[in-house]
């Protein structure tokens, strides 16, 4: 019976902090995430303050991206079954620190390239544009870039992004076909249909591929009609 | 019923930290310690004196065998608050006073406030540190802390004492006060276990002794029994002898060792008594003793144990 | 009950540490530092007050939770002190409770005198007393209840890993504890059953101290609810409850060589 008291507290009051835990989870009006995500609002006083661990941390801050932006979409889906890329409003600093913590982190600068757009397309061409400057080798933020510039129905500009990644080394031969497919017929519903099957096909990131599904799947409809 | 009693008490620590090994600090040790006994635990270093202690007070669950104090096991709290323990390397709260520290400990006793203050002066006065008591531990010297641990384990009028090596790093003064301390305790019908290096001591304190070899009991019982007495030889202590003395008696004793006073010689009989009598006062010397040899403790320690190593 | 002697012993023990003094010290200077600080930023004082001073005494209390946490027991064992207590009539249990108790004495007076501190700061700082000056303490109290499950904590990895790896066990226990509301986002998002069922297993069994962080509300003017306040405060008692039960079953197992 003695041999037995501590491990019974030990459970009791385990559960019991548990369900306090819950409770108070339940009680809570804003969801957390949103209001604890950004510590901080700058990715350079961040690099300071991880002491060289700033690599580390820009895998965090990426993460916490993915998370924030994962939360959103399910609950935007369970809400309305529509996902609204614009009402993400902690992506663009989330993203901002991810690179500023790492300016080689492609993967931040490609999500911000699909999902960038949707909230402001300045910015988005001046986020991909800076991940251009800093990694000028990577042709696939040249395919990021052209891509955001057609959304803007820039198609002159979208086309000069083809043309100067597809010239570099290890550029695929479809990327020296976009820059005429852009400029001949850049608004065709073809055109679109093409780019996000790219899109689609480039990608492994689960939430990219299955957003360019959702746009292939409507133009699919359109054409139908 | 015995007031400590120890059955087949076996202890193994584990060694080592890639491949575990067990090595056997005791083994099978059998004790039983009656009232108002003065009881000596004695054995080499690393017999596992220290070890029997630990496991008494709770420090260490005994890989076999049991124990019992007073008629209770040894978890039992009642009976705690009837003993008293000194550990062999006492440590305290290096940050409390003298007195501090014994009030505290009486506290853990269940005393009262007033009372154990009481207790604490008075046991300071007796292991005469009445005028360090409100030093901290922390500037105390060895000694001085060994007799604040002696107050310790004296703070609830204990009736059985544990005491490990009670006697080291005293200074001779306070060997004999403790030995004076012990006595006193015996008389007013205590019981007090206690292992120690010092034979002397132990032969002049102890009603019983146990001795340990290697974790293994090799001998109990009363000192006189263990002791070879050997039958009708003599030892006579001599002073202010020169070595054509010497040379004299070594024609007759058994045996002569010259000691810095004069020396001491081991006779056949009391027969010979008369001889050596006459040969010293023929030289100016003094007889200082005569004894019927019994072996000492330190023999009894290099005939058993000297010999198992 | 032996609880209380043992407890008072210890507090009296932190009483006569110097170091413990110079590091409040650093602390009431930091505090007072922040005063300065608020006078550059113009307008900026409260807030600068109570962010600066909030978080110092996080960091300091942390620190000496963890650290003096583990020195509770182990040092004891360690000098052989353990020898003078067991042989007495005390249970171990009351031995663990005790020390505990003891450290969270220390914690809650140098809380208070850091709070205190900071009060002051923010009278100077306003030039006057202002009711609003009181809406730190029951930041400050939550501050309390996660130092002391942070003990509590350290408590329990000292009765079975050396000093040096309950430090290191304390700390990240306190920084995942930090990123409790990650691990329930991750519990909730992952894709695999396995992941979100063992992340919700995590979420529960190591503390949730982001609950205890109202730093940065308390400096935009907001009181902590009461709800809020008495919820952190359950929670607290029964997670430090299950944490010194499985420090007691550990401990009552040992042996002392
Ligand atoms: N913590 C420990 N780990 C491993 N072995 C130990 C430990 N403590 C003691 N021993 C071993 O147990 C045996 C008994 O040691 P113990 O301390 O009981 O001897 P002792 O009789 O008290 O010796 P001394 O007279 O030197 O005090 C020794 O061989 C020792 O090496
Ligand atoms: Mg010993």
């Amino acid at each position: 019976m003695k041999r037995l008291t501590c491990p019974i507290l030990l459970i009791v009051f385990l559960v019991l902090s548990a369900a306090a835990q819950d409770w108070m989870d339940a009680r809570r009006r804003v969801p957390l995430a949103v209001k604890e995500t950004l510590y901080v609002s700058s990715g350079e006083s961040l690099k300071r303050a991880s002491i060289g661990f700033d690599g580390l941390m820009a895998d965090i801050y990426w993460i916490r991206t993915l998370l924030y932006f994962g939360e959103q979409f399910e609950r935007q889906r369970g809400v309305n079954q529509q996902f609204d890329a614009s009402q993400l409003e902690l992506l663009e600093p989330l993203l901002n620190i991810t690179i500023e913590l790492d300016p080689r982190y492609i993967a931040a600068y490609r999500f911000g390239a699909v999902f960038l757009p949707e909230i402001n397309s300045e910015s988005a061409v001046r986020f991909v544009e800076r991940g251009i400057r800093n990694n000028p080798g990577e042709w696939r933020l040249y395919q990021d870039l052209g891509f955001v510039q057609w959304r803007r129905n820039r198609f002159r500009e979208a086309a000069d992004a083809y043309a100067r990644g597809s010239r570099l080394p290890g550029a695929p031969a479809w990327m020296r076909t976009m820059p005429a497919l852009m400029l001949v017929k850049g608004g065709d519903r073809e055109t679109a249909r093409e780019m996000f099957l790219r899109l689609y096909r480039e990608s492994d990131d689960p939430f990219i591929k299955q957003i360019s599904e959702a746009q292939l799947k409507m133009l699919d409809q359109y054409r139908e009609r | 019923m015995s007031v400590i009693e120890i059955e087949n008490l076996t202890q193994d620590y584990q060694i080592g930290f890639w491949r575990k090994r067990n090595v056997r600090a005791l083994d099978s040790l059998n004790l039983r310690v009656e009232a108002g006994e003065v009881f000596g635990f004695l054995g080499p270093n690393g017999a596992g004196k220290t070890t029997t202690f630990k496991i008494l007070m709770r420090m260490l669950r005994p890989t076999a065998g049991e124990a019992r104090i007073l008629g209770q096991p040894l978890d039992d709290l009642r009976m705690r608050a009837r003993i008293g323990y000194l550990p062999e390397r006492p440590y305290f709260y290096h940050y409390l006073t003298a007195r501090e520290f014994l009030v505290f400990c009486g506290a853990l006793c269940d005393l009262p406030r007033d009372r154990a203050a009481k207790r604490a002066a008075d046991l300071l006065d007796q292991v005469g540190l009445s005028d360090s008591a409100d030093k901290h531990l922390r500037k105390f010297s060895k000694g001085m802390l060994q007799r604040a641990g002696l107050a310790q384990a004296l703070i609830n009028d204990p009736e059985v004492l544990f005491l490990d090596e009670p006697m080291s790093g005293l200074d001779p003064l306070g060997r004999r006060e403790a030995r004076e301390l012990i006595a006193n305790l015996r008389a007013r019908g205590k019981t007090i276990f206690f292992s120690s290096h010092i034979l002397t001591d132990v032969e002049a304190m102890c009603d019983r002794v146990a001795i340990l070899n290697r974790g293994r009991l090799v001998e109990s019982g009363r000192l006189s029994e263990i002791l070879k007495t050997r039958s009708n030889e003599i030892e006579a202590v001599v002073s202010g002898v020169n070595e054509e003395i010497l040379a004299e008696l070594r024609e007759f004793a058994l045996e002569v060792q010259p000691t810095p006073e004069g020396a001491r010689a081991r006779l056949e009989s009391d027969r010979d008594i008369a001889r050596l009598l006459e040969v010293i006062h023929h030289a100016n010397g003094r007889l200082v003793s005569v004894n019927p040899a019994r072996e000492s403790l330190e023999d009894f320690f290099m005939r058993e144990i000297g010999g198992m190593k | 009950m032996k609880i209380i002697p043992i407890a008072l012993n210890t507090f009296r023990e932190s009483a006569r540490d110097r170091a413990l003094y110079n590091l409040m010290v650093f602390v009431i200077l930091l505090i007072i530092a922040s005063v300065v600080m608020g006078r550059i930023a113009v307008g900026q004082e409260v807030k600068i007050v109570i962010d600066l001073g909030l978080s110092a005494m996080t960091v300091f209390g942390v620190l000496m939770s963890i650290f003096l946490g583990i020195g509770l027991v182990s040092k004891e064992i360690e000098n052989g002190a353990i020898a003078n207590i067991l042989s007495k009539p005390v249970r171990r249990t009351e031995f663990i409770l005790g020390k505990y108790f003891g450290l969270c004495l220390t914690l809650f007076v140098s809380s208070v005198v850091m709070a205190a501190a900071i009060t002051g700061a923010l009278i100077y700082a306003q030039g006057g007393s202002d009711a609003a000056q009181w809406r730190l303490w029951p930041a400050a109290w939550l501050i309390f209840l996660e130092l002391t499950i942070m003990t509590a904590v350290a408590l329990l990895f000292s009765c079975f890993s050396s000093p040096a790896l309950s430090a290191l066990f304390a700390l990240l226990i306190f920084l995942i504890g930090r990123w409790s509301p990650d691990l329930k986002l991750f519990a909730e998002t992952s894709n695999s059953a396995a992941v979100r069922a063992v992340s919700r297993a995590l979420y529960h069994l190591l503390p949730n101290l982001a609950n205890f962080n109202y730093i940065n509300e308390t400096a935009h003017g907001e009181v902590a609810p009461w709800r809020m306040i008495a919820g952190n405060t359950v929670y607290a008692v029964c997670y430090i409850a299950a944490a010194l039960a499985a420090a007691a079953l550990i401990f009552n197992r040992r042996n002392f060589k």
